[in-house]
């Protein structure tokens, strides 16, 4: 199964951003990497590209959004490893 | 610490979108870029194939396919980010509709209008068409024949169809699509400035104080500048945005002064501010009096109609709309007096003291002021008015061509400015802003082009409007279309353009990457190479000129616009197609075919294939024999070097992301018309409005009228279309993107929820919306990205499905020629 990944950049208002950010959090598989002066950085995940660009309009539609733009997009067709701790220093 | 493979991802995917956006992860991520990615796939790069920003894109190809894109970081324009519709590029040439090889209609194994479409070889293809072309030819002459291309095509494609129909076929019914979105800007700029294109660059962005759209939905049009104007408000708070249009859309949230106004008022709100900024003494009477002259325009020249309409036949000044008397900075002053605070409000039905607050920005002489418009101003019957009313604001304040100091014209398409313009492919135009109907400029390019002196015919070839009228009137019968979709971008189609096609006197052939309703509409379809799948050149609308490689194969027998300009010309001599008397006094071209007049020529041909940088196939080129798109692009540029349109020589654009030109010793140009910035400017000058004669820019003294149609008792709503971001136009590339169709999947009616309530509507229900030439039907929407005041309804035109073009008027800007899109009066009724 293909497992998409994209990061955004959010603009807003920086006096919103705490509330954006905590607002931002609560949307399904959405993560916020960093935040600060009304940028954030936003990482989204699904299974398809279809899930990503409903999340981008769902993004996009947050009151208090200013801009959201993407920068990276990667899909990863392989099995995720699993965690192997005999290399654990 | 342990990282699994996607844990990997994500923190790369996170910082670098973190080193672009300039801020730090949050603690305990990771920071480590890995260029994973960049290793497993060959990367390349390309401007995006969509809007006329012209970000910069890293393009990677896998087993000859394109499996991803990002923005590039190193492109100023968009430093790394790029916006939804960019983000889906590598998928616009997979849609599983594309089309891979020619299609003719055909019955019983032969040409016929009314036949099936059937699978052709590209060798009958061009039989057929060179039959009908030829047959044309013999009954008409070349009046009878046209082309109508586009802003999509690349600079070399736009060269080859332009030489090929105003030098080979000896015809001027050359047009673009362009001429739907940007020949009004492009007329602005003539009668303002004489000479095309923006004076300023994106780096306005970041020097400005205060930003003024005009007509523009800049936050869904142009989403990268409006992350960099966001970008510059929201690090200085002093900077103030103002945003003006019709209906409220998603700009308005950056709004600090929100300006909704009644359709057409924008003329006058635009000579309130002229005369705000007269009577509040804050006039720069130094740069008025040492860099401007004033006119007043002739006012009586219709809405570009058809002659028989009853607004076009007492227009007396409709044959010369473009004709102005000089006059004075006083007459000027008094000429605009009326406009007043009171006047502007009640006709525009805007806020005073938003009015008030614009006129006081654009006046005071601290604050550095960059307005932006795009089809606001330009789809208007007044369209060319309202670019020039906009430079006689900042021309009266000396608001112009520093950094900040800006009147800025975006466009649409990506190459607008680079193809349609820089190569003047209207009807009327030559290279370099140069026109047939000047002997010295038809001279210039004869001699370029290596064309005998009469070649080039003096009278202007049909518009774009005119086109789709004289193929339904019988007058224009061989007919090609390249990369657009014309069907559903042109106004009032049932009544024009449908008939015209359809029409069994003409010849219809588009080429075409998919079945667009202009192609179902066709004779002959041609499958087209697009965007990456050939080597291409751009120019965006701060004046940069970008370049990429062929990085994948097209599908099936799928061939570049080039490819299919170039081929067609082997099958003319120019004993069938030039006159007697030309021929006469030319004997040496003599039953040379238009291949060896135009291409073979011993200029366009003469760069060799090994000079194709390593690693890029190039169709065309493998195919002629010669670097095809060198030796085109290096005699374009002959007409611009040493003519203030300077570009820098081919190979320098494939290792650049771009230059804006004019590019002087190497250095491109950013602010045109300040001594500082641009070498054409006189030395000791400070500024020199050089494409006039006379080195000064032209204030024009122009009035509000009413425009074509307006609502009255029985279509009583103004209807205004235009785009959403996941779309982009007509909707040809974007619609076969499923994240994209599905985002926004059909074109829904916007209005207000007391216009719904009032004709028993709900939100989602299906109703009519009519107008005096046609109906299309679609769903209500009262809530969402664009709010439209009582009175006016938007909809968008990506949907085949709904073309709303069934609906709108096709009255044109009498000086442009470019159709009102924004502005007809409608009724909606519940199904």
């Amino acid at each position: 199964m293909s497992w998409h990944v994209a990061s955004l950049v959010v603009r807003c208002h920086p006096e919103a951003m705490p509330s954006l950010q905590a607002r931002l959090a609560t949307l399904p598989s959405t993560s916020v990497r960093g935040a600060e002066g009304g940028r954030l950085v936003l990482l989204v995940e699904g299974e398809t590209e279809f899930q990503l660009a409903d999340r981008f309009e769902l993004i996009r539609n947050v009151p208090g959004v200013l801009a959201a733009d993407l920068v990276h997009h990667e899909i990863d067709t392989e099995a995720d490893e699993v965690p192997d701790d005999t290399y654990a220093p | 610490m342990t990282h699994t493979r996607r844990e990997f991802i994500r923190n790369s995917a996170a910082a670098t979108a973190a080193a672009v956006a300039g801020i730090p992860l949050f603690a305990g991520a990771s920071n480590i870029i890995t260029d994973r990615s960049e290793t497993a796939l060959k990367w390349s790069k390309a401007p995006c194939r969509f809007c006329g920003t012209g970000c910069g894109i890293n393009v990677a190809v896998k087993d000859g396919r394109v499996v991803a894109t990002h923005g590039d970081i190193h492109n100023e324009v968009n430093r790394g980010l790029n916006c939804v519709k960019g983000y889906f590029l590598s998928k616009i040439m997979y849609g599983a509709d594309r089309l891979t090889q020619p299609l003719l209609r055909k019955t019983n194994g032969q040409y016929d209008k009314r036949g099936e479409f059937t699978p052709v070889s590209w060798d009958e293809a061009f039989d057929v068409m060179t039959a009908q072309f030829k047959r044309v030819l013999k009954d008409k002459g070349p009046t009878a024949i046209g082309m109508f291309g586009s802003g999509q095509w690349t600079v070399w494609e736009g060269y080859a169809a332009n030489k090929l129909f105003k030098a080979g076929f000896r015809s001027n019914n050359i047009d673009p699509n362009a001429r739907h979105c940007m020949a009004s800007a492009v007329m602005g700029f003539m009668r303002t400035f004489g000479m095309d294109e923006p004076m300023g660059c994106y780096d306005d962005l970041e020097a400005a104080d205060v930003f003024v759209l005009w007509g523009s939905n800049m936050a869904e049009m142009h989403p990268i500048l409006w992350t960099r104007l966001t970008d510059r408000k929201l690090s200085n708070p002093g900077v103030k945005v103002a945003v003006l249009s019709t209906f409220e859309h998603r700009s308005f949230e950056l709004a600090d002064i929100p300006i909704v106004f009644t359709p057409q008022t924008d003329l006058v709100i635009l000579n309130f501010i002229a005369n705000h900024i007269i009577q509040s003494g804050a006039v720069n009477r130094k740069f008025v009096d040492a860099h401007t002259t004033f006119k007043l325009g002739v006012t009586d020249i219709g809405y570009g109609l058809r002659p028989d309409n009853p607004l076009e036949v007492n227009a007396k000044d409709a044959a010369n709309p473009n004709q102005g008397s000089p006059i004075d900075f006083d007459q000027f002053a008094a000429f605009v007096r009326p406009y007043t605070l009171d006047y502007a409000a009640k006709m525009s039905g805007a806020d005073k003291g938003w009015l008030q607050k614009l006129a006081e920005l654009y006046a005071n002489p601290k604050l550095k002021v960059t307005s932006f418009w795009t089809m606001g101003f330009n789809q208007h019957t007044r369209g060319v008015w309202a670019n020039n009313m906009v430079y006689n604001i900042h021309l009266l304040t000396g608001k112009i061509s520093t950094p900040g100091n800006s009147p800025f014209s975006l466009t649409g398409q990506p190459s607008a400015c680079g193809t349609a313009r820089e190569v003047g492919t209207f009807s009327h135009r030559l290279p370099a802003d140069m026109v047939v109907t000047n002997p010295a400029h038809r001279a210039r390019a004869e001699q370029i082009w290596k064309v005998p002196s009469g070649t080039i015919v003096e009278k202007p070839g049909l518009h774009a409007v005119a086109q789709n009228r004289a193929l339904k009137d019988g007058k224009l019968n061989a007919y090609w279309i390249q990369v657009t979709n014309n069907i559903q971008a042109a106004a009032n189609s049932d009544q024009e353009a449908i008939p015209g096609y359809r029409n069994p006197d003409n010849f219809i052939v588009v080429s075409d990457a998919y079945p667009t309703v202009t192609a179902m509409a066709a004779d002959l379809i041609l499958p087209t190479a697009m965007w990456v799948e050939k080597e291409g050149a751009y120019g965006n609308a701060e004046r940069r000129t970008q370049f990429w490689h062929e990085l994948v194969k097209a599908p099936g027998e799928s061939k570049s616009d080039l490819w299919q300009l170039m081929e067609f010309s082997k099958r003319f001599t120019t004993d069938e197609v030039w006159p007697a008397e030309l021929l006469a006094a030319n004997s040496g071209y003599r039953g040379k075919t238009l291949y060896e007049v135009l291409f073979k020529n011993g200029k366009v041909d003469r760069f060799p294939v090994s000079q194709i940088e390593a690693g890029y196939d190039n169709h065309e080129s493998s195919a002629f024999g010669f670097y095809v798109q060198k030796g085109l692009f290096e005699e374009y540029a002959e007409f611009g070097r040493g003519h203030a349109h300077d570009l820098a020589d081919f190979d320098t654009y494939h290792q650049t992301r771009g230059l804006r030109w004019p590019v002087v010793d190497g250095k491109e140009t950013r602010w045109r018309y300040h001594g500082g910035t641009d070498p054409y400017v006189k030395a000791g000058k400070e500024f020199d409005f050089y494409g006039n004669p006379d080195g000064k820019a032209v204030i024009w003294a122009l009035p509000y009228q009413p425009p074509a149609e307006v609502p009255d008792d029985e279509y009583d709503m103004w209807l205004s279309t235009g785009r959403v971001l996941e779309h982009w136009h007509s909707g040809s590339m974007t619609m076969r993107v499923p994240e994209l169709y599905s985002a926004v999947p059909q074109a829904v009616i916007f209005m207000h929820p007391d216009d719904a309530r009032a004709r028993e509507l709900r939100r989602g229900q299906e109703a009519r919306v009519v107008s005096r030439r046609g109906e299309v039907r679609a769903r209500v929407e009262t809530r969402g990205r664009n709010r439209p005041p009582r009175g006016l309804i938007f909809v968008p035109w990506f949907d085949a499905s709904i073309l709303i073009n069934k609906v709108t008027l096709d009255a044109t800007d009498p000086i442009s020629k470019q159709t009102d899109y924004k502005k007809c009066a409608v009724k909606v009724v519940k199904v």
